[in-house]
């Protein structure tokens, strides 16, 4: 699978893309101050002197990306390792109520290896259209639908 | 050049991002430059911040990335914004008129 053979070397792919974004970002602006008559060294510091500190930036997105990808290896973990102990229960233990028990693992397993992997392919299986992050669709306290504040209503109640 | 230029407020770039992408998919780069024009200045955004911004918006499914070729054909990665990503980009914003509004009302009253 995929997302499994990406485990051990998804991180250095993190810090690379940013890199390279990071890079093109600056890059790019480089060119656009070359292109106003400033030299080239002197673009370069303007650049980079706009874009803020560098490292920092990288480490805090690296930190963002890889918060998923740890969430992904956990559950690509728990799901093989479900699959695995029920395969193994099937095939080696012979009672029938253990039987059934492998077989729920194994479902368990596989369908979530399988939700894991259409995620990780883009797929928005974990979303739905009235599923709100962080509650930034809910109105700030205090305002109601009208605009009015607390004292507003109190006021005009 | 204005020298009188606001710092922005928390939250608020993540709605300048959403609806920068609103009209197309986007790199960093020119995600940057269009609201350096937009804001004419007014605003200092610095171009670093825009991009742990990016990220979060991307793990919340906001925003979703895609590498590609950029004008100059150097290899870039391109932002679009998902379902997700539209209808938070209409809930920030009624968000916004409403507290806007409401700060208009206390400063213009006497």
């Amino acid at each position: 699978m995929k997302s499994l053979q990406d485990l051990f070397r998804r991180k250095p792919t993190i810090e690379t893309e940013v890199d390279e974004e990071l890079t093109f970002h600056i890059d790019m602006q480089t060119r656009d101050y070359e292109s106003q008559g400033m030299s080239r060294e002197r673009s370069r510091t303007m650049a980079e002197s706009r874009f803020g500190n560098v490292s920092q930036i990288k480490n805090e997105c690296v930190r963002i990306g890889s918060g998923n990808t740890f969430l992904i290896w956990i559950l690509d973990a728990v799901f093989m390792m479900s699959l695995v102990t029920g395969l193994l229960l099937r095939l080696f233990v012979p009672e029938m109520h253990v039987n059934r028990v492998g077989d729920v693992m194994m479902m368990i397993g596989g369908l979530g290896i399988l939700l894991v992997y259409a995620k990780q392919c883009g797929a928005n299986v974990f979303n739905s259209t009235s599923h709100k992050p962080l509650g930034l669709n809910t109105p700030p306290v205090g305002f109601d639908e009208k605009g009015r504040t607390p004292f507003d209503r109190v006021r005009e109640d | 050049m204005r020298t009188n230029r606001t710092d922005i407020m928390q939250g608020t770039l993540e709605l300048l991002i959403l609806k920068t992408l609103s009209r197309e998919p986007m790199h960093g780069y020119g995600i940057a430059q269009r609201i350096h024009q937009t804001v004419d200045d007014l605003l200092k955004v610095e171009d670093g911040s825009l991009y742990p911004a990016l990220y979060r918006m991307e793990a919340r499914g906001w925003i979703a990335s895609e590498w590609g070729a950029s004008e100059n054909n150097r290899r870039a990665k391109f932002y679009k914004l998902t379902r997700a990503g539209r209808t938070q980009l209409d809930a920030q914003s009624v968000n916004w008129e409403r507290v806007s509004r409401a700060v208009m009302r206390v400063l213009g009253a006497t």
